[in-house]
Parts: structure tokens; C-alpha cells; sequence
């Protein structure tokens, strides 16, 4: 269900008297996953079947396509078609700009599946709260300290027999009535895995710490504080599907929220935050040959660093009354980007090269976003909202400034730009089982740091060399929703329609394309004309006794460039998932079909890409909690072990075969 | 006053001198000195002389000097030689390269005796940075023109550190075109 849904991720630990940054929309939003019964809402369904996994799991749990590049780790997200910018990815609201010039490290690689309460997924255009994108929107809320509470120990220890991949969670909380703490901390190891041919794939192996402590205070009962913090240390992740490792990958991430609740209709957030990330990859644990023939610099070493420093305010007011709600958000950021490259040449006699990828970047950007979502009549409501947002953006790297002047002359570097969105829309409930909206929405997005100013950046799946151009256009999207849903106690149905025609769609330009011998074409980022979107997602569950329920789910989109009469890029074909979970509150289990047809339908022009044979896999879980505190798990994950990848999986990296996993979980 | 030089390379069997640019002031500037310049064509420790006349025309008396100079390897001179016997000096101006956009310079200089060069301001240049380690080169580059005296000025883009090479085409309106290689280092 994409269109606005927002994603109860963990059902033990309690909720606050004070709402989340979400709740405001969480209020607005037309469906809203949370639900009581066991089969439907179970104390496991919403989190993945393999207990070993990371918040690319439970995305794709939850009806996200990640395009993929390592071993279920820092998948990038893609809704209907939309991917990278296009989608506005945050934590808390909060922006954590990803340091890897080559992808390697969307934010959700640095938060766990267990600093998260829900995921909040919108892909109509009505989300601007935390940015603007050309529809897509996707919003983690990290964990919160509990309040009056007493101490309380959870230790979750699984293990998995693909790589064996193992898993250690730890989480202490506990508060009193005005102090509340809570701290986790995860630690992921995996060998390198095996695929559905029982081949072992070499670099794919990773071992990943996670540390969230976070604190609150009540100043009293309308007046909170909360202090947090992640720490985030990947090392040693291969990625089979690029050409470079993560030899390291630190985030740091802060945050200061005052919340206040100035009365029953009016309450207040303020955030201050920061984060920085440093980002090192090399080929060093890449084989000898494969450094002298790939395509890309080949007869050489190239270690990189990325690093990325953000700092942010975010203030959230939301009024209510009897019939109306207002959301006012205040928005700003400041960014500083950097990232080099040295190139060690195997042979000893050429001197080694150093190249800066992006040269001190900074972009600060000032957003205002309103929101209002009224009743106008009894069953009918009308939401509409709008963003605007101004934004600073240079490089002041001398050096680099000279290389990219050179590269698109007369391209002025330093650029003001703005950026606007607005939505509206009308939800009406034809009866007490049966809803209906549609969406209409413009949605604009500025370039990101990396396309206005990434230099030689190479996409190793469309063997293409990329350089950014600071003059680009914002991206733009008109699209409209129109969805509906069916529920009654034992049975929803929910379904939308989009379509969305893209303006000013950026890639690299295909007419920009330089040849030399031996080398893959460089391109220069441009806006590529105008390209559609349109698609569909359905949902079913019915809920056939107290015991068992069914679960369904079915996607498909189709995107065009117009410009260039070529298919988009990494859209994912027509996939299809189907659950069956039976149990009740003490043991549960569950039977889960996946799969996609055939996608032939593939751009040769924009980002070029080679077909995907149909897939289709099958995943078994059991579940037993004997105890209230305690759980026992034990899965296994592509039963049949069948070979395949994903569309969006880049190079045709092959999904892992077959895992038996098992679990223990220990509430103390 | 005036000043004149004129290098001088014994070879053992033959001399020849190389490209000079007189010194164009009469008196000394203001660091007290006659400034000249001579394009090298070829290394040697101890066979280039440099001769100089100073000639005072209040007076009208002439001085001359014979001064023994070293000259190192450099990156910066090739020669071509025409059909017809025309010697032709590339020369590119060492700089103290930078990564990014750099100012790029060349003469071009021709000779038939080896000691009278003149300036070829008629020359058609287009040049090529590249880095054959990597097999690209750069954009953003911005071919020379005369500037005078033979010399051409233009823009070069130098997109990392390491080794680079400039491949230069010349055309000097005899019928002929002719290249040149230079190999450099660029740092950071």
C-alpha cells in the first residue's frame, strides 16, 4: 500500500504521552496500519521473516523496491518508479546525506531496524513535511525513551546460515515519571553469501555496529526534551555489484527536540540535529585480474573518501480543531559534501593521481511547508498543502571549481535556486466500510549536491562516467492518485491508481556522451524532456478465521522517457507477494510467496540495462512466544533456493539462496 | 644602452644557438636587470655558452661576454625538421602546473642555420591534454592563439594529479603539419 501508510514497526516498548513528529500526518493519513488482532497485526508481521535483518528487510517487507548493490544492506529506495532524489528519504524528519559518491550508502544504511517505531510511506505527492521530492517520500521514526517505566532488558540473538550472518541486539529503557532513557545497540556480521546456484559471492560479506542512545525529559506535562544520538560504524561490506568495498563507514547523528503542548489543538516541535558521515571505500580485496580488466580504470587501485556534514533545524507546529487540522513546518539545512579519489596504478612507474569528486560542497536550504486537512462535510475531507524552498548552492574548492568551470563553460557554479510544491485532495467515505480519494499534486525538486557537482562519477551498471552540471532545472512532477479501500472486519481491500508525467527529468544525457577508446563514455547531467509514470498498487487481507489470514500485495509501473522514446530505467516489473499467516498470540507461522514477472522492458538510452527473467520465491517462518517475554524464531528464507535477482538489482547481483535462520528474543 | 645575446652550442663537429628573445628595454629595470629569454633546445652541462654584447651608445663603446651555463633536462622543447630543411622549435612553457584550468603557452620558432630563429606567428596550433595511464584526457580546453613574437596563449584543464601529456599539432603554413609530445608531472 503506497500511498500514504504509515508502518507500526515494533509493538513492545511503549508509545509517549507526548506525539512524535509524525503524528500529526499519522492522523491524516487515509490508512493506517495498526491494528490489534494477532493474525493481522501480530507482534511480528510488519517486521521481516528473516530475523537477521536490516531496515532494507522490512522496506521490502513493506512494499519498497531497493535497488541493490550489496548483501541486503543500504538498499536505495524506490516507490513507483521514483528512485534516488526523487524520493525524499529521512529519519526523524532529519536529512542525512549520503557520503558515497557511487551509492554505497543511502541513509537508511545507518539506522537499525530497531531504532525504528514506524516507517511512514507516501507516494502521492502530499508529502512535503520534510522536503521536497517528485513524490515519493518515506520517513523513519526512531525509538523514544519510556517514561514510567521501570528498567527493562531485551536481548535479541539470531543467526543465519547464508553467510552466516549473525545478529546481537541489546536494548536497555526505562524512565520515571519526567526522565526517560533508552539505549541499543546492534552489532550485524555476515561472511561472504551464497546465491540460489550455491555459489559463494566473493566481497559480500559485512560487519556493522549500531549504537542509539537517546534521553527524554519532561519538564512537566506539556513540555518535553529529548536528547539523541546513533552511532553507526560499517566496515569491511562488500559490494559484489560495484567495483569498490566500504573498508569504513561512520555516521554520527544528533539530535535536540523540544516539544511542547501549548494546549488540547496547539502543540509545537523544535529540533536541532547534525550529522556527519565519513565514508572510505577501496578495490584492495578485489582480485588481481579483475583490477586489470574491468572496465573502468582498470591497472589500478582507488581508494575514496566521502564525507558529509549536515546540519538542520526543523520546527513543527500543527492546530487542530474539531474539523481541521494545520501542519506548519519550518525547514532548513546546511550541507557540506566532499569526496576524493586516489589512483594507485599497479604499475610502479606511473605516479599516483589523486582526483576530487566533489570539492566542498555546500547547499543550505530554507523550506516553509503547510498542510490542512479539513472536513469540509461528514465523510468528506479536503487536504491540501504546499512547500516552498530557497537554497544556496557553491563549491568552494578553488582546485575543482577550475576542473568543472572547464568541463561546462560559462555554467555559473554558484546558483540560488527555488523550488515549489503544492497538493490537494479529497477523501471521501461513500459508506462506513468504503473510502475513495484521489490526489492531485506538482511537485518539484531541486538537483542534489552530486548532480549539480559530482565529477567523474562512474555507474558501473549503465558503464557510463557521470559529470554534474550546476545549471541544471528542478525536476517536476504533475501526478494524479485516485485510490480506494474496502474494510470490514475480516476483509480490506485497498487500491490506487497514479499517473505522473515528469518535466525536466534529469539523468546524464545521452546526446552529451564522449567516446574514447577503451574507456566508458563520460556524460554530462542534464534535464532529459519530459517522462511519464503510471502504475498501480493493490492490497488484500482477509482474515479467514482467528487463526489465519491472508495477505496480498501486487505492484506494476510503467515509465517512459517521451524525450527519448526509451523505457525508464530500474523500474521493477509487475510483482506480486502473498502471505498466509496462521497462529495466535503464542505461536504463529507464515508462508510467504514472492515474485515478478519478466521486465523486457529496459532503457538503452538513459541509464542502459539488460533484461530480468521472471522470479519467484518462497519464504517459511515460525514463531513462538511460550512466554510474554521470550520469543523463539526459526526461518527459512528462499526455500527452493532459487537463483535470481532483481530488476533493480544492479549488475544482476543474485539474491541470496536458500538461509535457515533462528532466533531468540529475551524481555527482561 | 642596449643588449644582445646569443647562445651558442659547441657540438664538437658544429655549433648552432637556439631561439632567443632580445632583451627590448634600454635600461635595467627596476631590479637592475636586462630581462631576456632563450629557448634551450637541447640539455648539456657544459657546451652552451652564452654570449653577451652591451652595447652604450652615449659612448658608443661595445662590451661583450662569453658566459659558460649548464643547462638541465627539461620536458618543454622538441624539434622538427621540414622537407625543404626548415628546423622548427615547439616550445611549451614550463609552468608550475596546477590541478584545474591553467594558462598554456607555446612558441613556435623556425630556423634554416641553426642560428638566426624567427618567430612563425602564421602557425596553426591545436594541442591535447591527456593522461595515457588513464586513457582520457580533459574538457574545457581552449586552443592557443598568437599573442605575439611566436608565442601562443591558451587555456589547458587539468582534471587530477599525475602524469600528463600534451600532444601538440602545428601547422606552420609550409605544407606540412608536425607534432609534438611533451611529458609532465602535475601535483597537487
Amino acid at each position: 500500500m503506497l500511498c500514504t501508510v504509515t508502518i507500526l514497526i515494533l509493538t513492545a516498548g511503549g508509545t509517549d504521552s507526548l506525539p512524535a513528529q509524525d503524528t500529526a500526518r499519522v492522523y491524516v493519513a487515509p490508512e493506517v496500519v495498526v491494528q490489534a488482532d494477532a493474525v493481522r497485526q501480530p507482534w511480528r508481521t510488519d517486521r521481516p521473516v528473516s530475523s537477521t535483518g536490516s531496515v532494507d528487510d522490512l522496506m521490502r517487507c513493506n512494499g519498497l523496491t531497493l535497488i541493490q548493490r550489496a548483501n541486503g544492506f543500504a538498499g536505495e529506495v524506490t516507490m513507483m518508479g521514483l528512485r534516488g532524489a526523487q524520493v525524499n528519504s529521512t529519519i526523524d524528519g532529519m536529512k542525512i546525506h549520503a557520503a558515497c559518491v557511487d551509492k554505497m550508502d543511502p541513509n537508511t544504511a545507518y539506522v537499525e531496524i530497531d531504532n525504528l517505531t514506524t516507517m511512514n510511506i507516501n507516494a502521492d505527492g502530499s508529502d512535503l513535511r520534510y522536503g521536497q521530492a517528485l513524490g515519493g517520500s518515506v520517513n523513519f521514526t526512531l525509538r523514544r525513551p519510556e517514561y514510567t517505566k521501570p528498567v527493562r532488558t531485551l536481548i535479541d540473538a539470531a543467526a543465519e546460515s547464508n553467510a552466516f550472518l549473525r545478529r546481537l541486539r541489546i536494548d536497555a529503557s526505562g524512565g520515571t515519571e519526567r526522565v526517560g532513557l533508552r539505549a541499543g545497540y546492534t552489532l550485524r556480521t555476515a561472511s561472504d553469501m551464497r546465491d540460489g546456484n550455491d555459489v559463494t559471492i566473493p566481497t559480500s560479506g559485512y560487519t556493522k555496529q549500531n549504537l542509539q542512545v537517546v534521553g527524554g525529559w519532561k519538564l512537566n506535562d506539556s513540555n518535553e526534551f529529548q536528547l539523541s544520538f546513533i552511532g553507526d560504524r560499517a566496515t569491511d561490506v562488500g559490494y559484489p555489484a560495484l567495483i569498490m568495498d566500504t573498508r569504513k563507514a561512520d555516521a554520527v547523528i544528533g539530535a535536540l527536540t523540544w516539544r511542547r503542548q501549548w494546549s488540547s489543538s496547539l502543540r509545537t516541535s523544535a529540533k536541532v540535529y547534525a550529522n556527519a558521515i565519513d565514508h572510505t571505500m577501496d578495490d584492495y580485496d578485489r582480485p588481481l585480474t579483475q583490477i586489470e580488466t574491468r572496465a573502468f580504470m582498470p591497472n589500478m587501485y582507488m581508494p575514496m573518501t566521502g564525507t558529509t556534514s549536515v546540519g538542520g533545524l526543523l520546527v513543527e507546529t500543527s492546530i487542530s480543531t474539531s474539523s481541521t487540522l494545520i501542519n506548519i513546518i519550518v525547514d532548513a539545512t546546511y550541507l557540506a559534501a566532499n569526496a576524493t579519489m586516489e589512483m594507485i596504478p599497479l604499475d610502479t612507474t606511473v605516479t599516483p593521481m589523486f582526483m576530487t569528486n566533489i570539492g566542498d560542497a555546500r547547499i543550505a536550504t530554507a523550506g516553509l511547508s503547510a498542510a490542512l486537512d479539513h472536513e469540509v462535510a461528514d465523510g468528506l475531507s479536503f487536504r491540501a498543502g504546499a512547500r516552498a524552498d530557497v537554497s544556496s548552492r557553491t563549491v568552494r574548492d578553488e582546485a575543482f571549481r577550475s576542473v568543472i568551470s572547464g568541463y561546462n563553460p560559462g555554467v555559473p557554479l554558484d546558483v540560488t535556486a527555488l523550488a515549489g510544491s503544492v497538493h490537494g485532495g479529497l477523501y471521501h467515505e461513500l459508506a462506513d466500510d468504503l473510502d475513495v480519494w484521489a490526489v492531485l499534486a506538482y511537485n518539484q525538486r531541486m538537483p542534489t549536491h552530486l548532480e549539480m557537482y559530482g565529477f567523474w562519477l562512474y555507474d558501473p551498471q549503465a558503464n557510463i562516467i557521470m559529470n554534474g552540471r550546476a545549471d541544471l532545472a528542478n525536476e517536476n512532477a504533475m501526478s494524479m492518485t485516485v485510490g480506494g479501500s474496502y474494510r470490514q472486519d475480516d476483509l480490506s481491500i485497498s487500491g490506487s491508481l497514479y499517473v505522473r508525467r515528469v518535466g525536466n527529468y534529469i539523468g546524464p544525457d545521452p546526446a552529451t556522451a564522449i567516446v574514447q577508446q577503451g574507456q566508458p563514455p563520460v556524460r554530462t547531467m542534464g534535464n532529459l524532456g519530459t517522462a511519464m509514470l503510471t502504475g498501480f498498487t493493490a492490497t488484500a487481507f482477509h482474515s479467514m478465521a482467528s487463526w489465519f489470514g491472508l495477505h496480498a500485495t501486487l505492484r506494476g509501473v510503467w515509465g517512459q522517457s517521451l524525450a527519448f522514446d526509451d523505457p525508464l530505467p530500474l523500474l521493477d516489473p509487475l510483482t506480486a507477494m502473498l502471505r498466509a499467516v496462521v497462529g495466535d498470540a503464542t505461536i504463529q507461522g507464515e508462508v510467504a510467496f514472492s515474485g515478478a514477472l519478466r521486465q523486457s522492458r529496459t532503457s538503452s538510452a538513459i541509464l542502459p540495462e539488460d533484461t530480468t527473467p521472471a522470479w519467484m520465491r518462497v519464504d517459511l517462518l515460525i514463531a513462538w512466544r511460550p512466554l510474554a517475554a521470550l520469543r523463539i524464531q526459526a526461518a527459512c528464507t528462499n526455500v527452493f533456493d532459487t537463483f535470481y535477482h532483481e530488476h533493480t538489482s544492479i549488475n544482476n547481483m543474485p539474491a541470496r539462496g536458500r538461509s535457515f535462520n533462528a532466533g531468540l528474543r529475551v524481555d527482561l | 644602452m642596449h643588449a644582445t645575446i646569443m647562445p651558442d652550442m659547441d657540438m664538437g663537429m658544429m655549433h648552432h644557438s637556439c631561439p632567443v628573445e632580445q632583451p627590448s628595454e634600454t635600461a635595467p629595470d627596476s631590479s637592475g636587470l636586462l630581462r631576456c629569454a632563450a629557448v634551450f633546445t637541447m640539455p648539456s652541462a657544459t657546451s652552451w655558452t652564452l654570449g653577451v654584447t652591451l652595447h652604450d651608445h652615449e659612448y658608443d663603446s661595445i662590451a661583450t661576454l662569453r658566459l659558460r651555463i649548464p643547462v638541465v633536462d627539461g620536458y618543454g622543447v622538441r624539434t622538427a625538421r621540414s622537407a625543404n630543411g626548415t628546423t622548427y622549435v615547439f616550445t611549451l612553457l614550463a609552468s608550475p602546473w596546477k590541478v584545474g584550468m591553467n594558462d598554456i603557452r607555446f612558441a613556435v620558432h623556425s630556423t634554416t642555420d641553426g642560428f638566426s630563429f624567427t618567430p612563425v606567428p602564421d602557425a596553426q596550433l591545436t594541442f591535447e591534454p591527456s593522461m595515457p595511464s588513464m586513457g582520457h584526457g580533459s574538457m574545457g580546453n581552449v586552443q592557443p592563439s598568437h599573442v605575439g613574437n611566436g608565442w601562443f596563449a591558451g587555456r589547458v584543464n587539468y582534471s587530477m594529479t599525475g602524469d600528463w601529456r600534451i600532444d601538440l599539432i602545428v601547422d606552420p603554413m609550409d605544407g606540412a603539419t608536425y607534432t609534438a609530445q611533451y611529458d609532465f608531472l602535475v601535483h597537487r
